[in-house]
């Protein structure tokens, strides 16, 4: 990324592999408000499924089943997304 | 490659490009690293054969969270150029993600990558970078290995049969593991060697995934978690089984995910995974270990412990042999698991077809506290999900269809046209091998060219497969002879997604194999990714018009490709003109600023010194502004008013967080482009203008456009300091433009602020601009603003825009 000022490089370049040294990693900025880790901010928007397949069977009057597959809603849905959005004023 | 960037200067000045800081990695070769708290190492890189299919990078440590990021083809950014010092480094977390096509994030140092030819950013010959960051606070050792190869493996299917559950409110959602080793005894049937009801019943669910596994060719793992519960039953019908994938995302400027081929698009977490080449938690991040992260599993699978008892279905059984069933009153264990299983692979439209939930069609969204996705009271979205945008309405005559998911406005979306094309088929013919259906108008928008008889050939739609559509999709009975749901089952007799077994069910996907391919299962070598490329001029929002981002192009460098500068020129909460700005690159069709401020902020503020005449960063603003352009016209931003006119549009995400990194505004804008470089006149004589170094911290864009028989059109927005050297903007517009006029500088004089509803502008005069080009350029400028003015008689300048 092209920053502000140059300052040493703080890896060797080309440095080969094969020497197996290990290399020592550098600085990474924090977050302000979480100085303790730095993945803190990382929120990722997943949530449950809101339906579940379910295969159904009926029993028919000669025996026999018929077997088919419906739609419900997903009755493990727990996971709610993790960012919360304020909405933007409606226009 | 490096910029230097002496912001005292407002505007740029440009450096030479330099070499980065690398790393070689041997393939199959581990390279260990020790990582301090909250470091990183970066641009690792692997040279890649045009022989390879595959290349496997893992992580192997212990202590601290060290994750992994992959890119092909140029560098991560680096922290030798960059203003890196002990206490304000100068590259993020956020924005080495950014920068990531593929990653593994999960909360461990253990993390694995997986990109083949087929991935959606495929495995090409040539330098694939890895940057590997240990974001936690403490300390980790770990090995980075880089392992190419020339054939694409095929991981298994796993089946998680432990990790029980008990739910005391409703037992039905229990995860009930013991009938997995249920002893009863029990005959080996249908080539099934197990000798008890418990290994018959493991065997059958081992032998149900080998297929689906053989047939996927996944070189990702996919965890499926077997529960049993009792979910009942009656005489005449029960539940035999139920499944789901374990959780849904789409990517967007929040959270990336450019291994997706849809962005601001639902995927399954099983389609995450697998186009991601990682795991659950690789991609998303967490413990696999834990019961919140559904332990790794994709795919949750409940069986009912009650089918074969005599109170249910009249004792009917399942039957758990490997070769097909051929009675007509037993449940086929097998086919039931592949079914339901590849639901959870992603054979699922999220489209709302149940009436207590919303409006039947509408789309999934976000209410915030909500359990799942929603159909109405969005607080963000809606948004498509990739399995209805390869559905598409077919018309009453047959003759021709539009998407599914089309074009439209989350305020007027197209449910009714949903709802007829998911209730269009009722005609049912019963065969000796099951129910026969009538093509239906919705259909897979592809002909999937396989060999099953009745599959319906000839020219697009007829060609297309057709979906199951019953009449009223909340009376099952109606209009079919049985039950069957919507939109996500084929109606191809004997196809293993068909709403309805037959006796003798096949366990080939069938249908569902080039279905599945089209959302991000496919094996077949994938075209090289195309990313947007934005272009320098003024953009803007219709829904915020008023405020407006001068995208300024300035630099173009070998490894990280076009520079910009962006000049977001809005309003503050008082409504008052005032404006940052940023300086970053376009990387894969997405605008990121580097990080000025020792917060983390990428747009900054100035504070313009009359005396010294220049002006200084104020970094810590906290605020940061990233644009992507792909896709752009599938984000909820861009579908809150008609752009379907639109040159081209972007995602702006920006937002302002306090001293505690509290975010305290935020918002997802769509920009676009006032006009295309093609109509700029000729002579252009557009860009970026500043009186030089000697006389910097102001400025000016120009916009120079062809208007043909009305003559030529000068936008201008003039950036300059007010009385307490706070940087504000004015407009000036003429057409047709002379040379050497003066033109009047514009503002509100009373804008609204980013979060407020827009209000109907009230322009005011500002003072004035006088423009004259020529050999040497010059200006004259008298710009109001309360109790002064900034003032400057041709003044000779220097135009950044053209370099």
């Amino acid at each position: 990324m092209r920053m502000i000022f140059l300052l040493a490089p703080l890896l060797a370049a080309n440095a080969s592999a094969a020497e197996q040294t290990a290399v020592q990693a550098q600085p990474l900025l924090l977050p302000v408000g979480l100085q303790t880790e730095a993945k803190a901010m990382v929120k990722p928007t997943a949530v449950s499924s809101p339906k579940i397949h379910a295969t159904e069977a009926t029993l028919n009057s000669d025996g026999t089943l018929t077997v088919g597959c419906v739609e419900r809603p997903n009755p493990h849905a727990v996971k709610s997304p993790i960012k919360t959005i304020s909405p933007e004023p409606q226009q | 490659m490096n910029l230097r960037i002496p912001f005292s200067a407002l505007l740029v000045v440009l450096g030479t490009p330099s070499a980065f800081a690398a790393t070689a990695l041997t393939p199959g070769t581990p390279l260990p690293v020790n990582f301090a708290p909250n470091t990183l190492i970066t641009n690792a890189y692997i040279d890649v054969d045009a022989s390879a299919k595959q290349l496997t990078v893992n992580v192997a440590g212990t202590g601290g969270d060290v994750d992994v990021f992959l890119r092909y083809g140029s560098p991560f950014p680096d922290t030798a150029n960059c203003s890196t010092t002990a206490t304000t480094p100068c590259m993020s977390y956020d924005m080495i993600q950014r920068y990531g096509q593929y990653h593994s994030m999960s909360s461990s140092s253990n993390e694995s990558i997986v990109v083949t030819n087929a991935s959606t950013i495929p495995l090409t010959a040539g330098r694939w970078y890895i940057t590997a960051i240990n974001g936690s606070s403490s300390s980790a050792t770990a090995t980075i290995t880089a392992t190419p190869s020339s054939t694409v493996s095929t991981a298994n299917i796993t089946i998680d049969f432990g990790h029980s559950s008990t739910n005391a409110t409703d037992p039905t959602q229990n995860c009930d593991i013991a009938p997995w080793s249920d002893a009863t005894a029990a005959t080996p049937v249908g080539n099934n060697p197990g000798t008890s009801l418990g290994d018959q019943r493991k065997n059958a669910l081992q032998y149900a995934v080998q297929q689906l596994a053989q047939q996927l060719n996944s070189p990702v793992p996919i965890s499926v978690h077997a529960c049993w519960a009792h979910l009942g039953g009656t005489a005449s019908r029960a539940t035999l089984a139920h499944a789901a994938s374990t959780s849904l995302a789409f990517s967007d400027n929040s959270f990336p995910m450019p291994w997706l081929s849809k962005q601001f698009t639902w995927y399954t977490n099983t389609q995450i995974a697998r186009m991601g080449g990682t795991s659950y938690c690789g991609a998303f991040g967490g413990d696999c270990t834990s019961a919140d992260q559904d332990y790794g599993n994709l795919v949750e699978i409940t069986f009912n412990s009650d089918i074969g008892t005599a109170s249910v279905l009249g004792g009917s059984p399942f039957y758990f042999g490997y070769t097909s069933d051929s009675s007509s009153n037993s449940s086929d264990f097998i086919a039931i698991a592949m079914h339901e299983i590849t639901h959870g692979l992603g054979f699922l439209g999220l489209a709302n077809t149940d009436p207590s939930a919303g409006p039947i069609g509408a789309r999934a969204g976000i209410t915030n506290g909500a359990t799942t996705v929603t159909y109405q009271n969005y607080d963000e979205g809606p948004w498509d999900d990739v399995f209805g945008d390869n559905v598409v309405n077919v018309a009453s005559n047959g003759q021709s269809y539009t998407p599914f998911f089309g074009y439209e406005l989350n305020s007027q979306p197209n449910n009714a046209a949903r709802t007829a094309a998911m209730t269009s088929g009722n005609t049912v013919t019963a065969t000796s091998t099951g129910d026969r259906f009538a093509p239906t108008l919705l259909r897979w928008s592809a002909p999937l060219g396989l060999n099953f008889s009745g599959q319906p050939t000839g020219s697009p739609p007829t060609s297309f497969p057709s979906l199951y559509a019953p009449c009223d999709m909340t009376k099952t009975t109606s209009c079919s002879t049985s039950v069957g749901s919507t939109l996500s089952h084929t109606v191809q007799q004997g196809d293993l997604m068909n709403a309805f077994y037959n006796v003798g069910q096949q366990r080939v996907m069938g249908l569902a194999a080039p279905m599945l391919a089209a959302m991000g299962w496919s094996t077949s070598a994938a075209p090289a990714a195309a990313f947007a490329q934005p272009f320098t001029g003024i953009w803007y929002d219709r829904a915020h018009s008023g405020h407006g981002l001068d995208f300024r192009l300035v630099s173009h460098t070998q490894d990280y490709g076009d520079v910009y500068l962006a000049y977001f020129y809005t309003y503050d909460a008082t409504g008052s003109v005032e404006m940052f700005v940023a300086q970053g690159s376009v990387i894969d069709g997405v605008f990121i600023p580097s990080i000025i401020g020792a917060d983390g902020s990428t747009l900054v503020r100035f504070h313009y010194d009359p005396i010294a005449k220049k002006a200084t960063p104020t970094t810590n603003t906290g605020g940061s502004i990233v644009v992507d352009f792909n896709q752009a016209a599938n984000s909820p931003a861009c579908r809150n008013t008609d752009r379907s006119n639109a040159i081209m549009l972007g995602v702006m995400s920006w937002s302002f967080a306090d001293s505690n990194g509290n975010v305290t505004e935020k918002g997802d804008w769509c920009v676009e482009p006032l006009t295309t470089l093609a109509q700029n006149a000729s002579p252009d004589r557009g860009g970026l203008y500043y009186g030089g170094s000697s006389d910097s911290g102001w400025g000016f864009s120009v916009l120079d456009v062809n208007r043909g028989s009305a003559g030529e059109q000068v936008f201008s927005v003039l950036y300059y300091p007010d009385a307490n050297g706070k940087p504000i903007w004015a407009i000036a517009n003429m057409q047709p433009f002379v040379n050497g006029q003066t033109i009047p500088l514009i503002q509100n004089a009373a804008g609204y602020c980013r979060t407020c509803t827009p209000v109907a502008q009230n322009q005011v005069q500002a003072g004035t601009i006088t423009l004259n080009f020529g050999t040497t350029n010059t200006a004259t400028i008298v710009a109001n603003y309360p109790g002064g003015s900034f003032t400057r008689t041709n003044v000779p300048l220097v135009n950044l825009g053209t370099q």
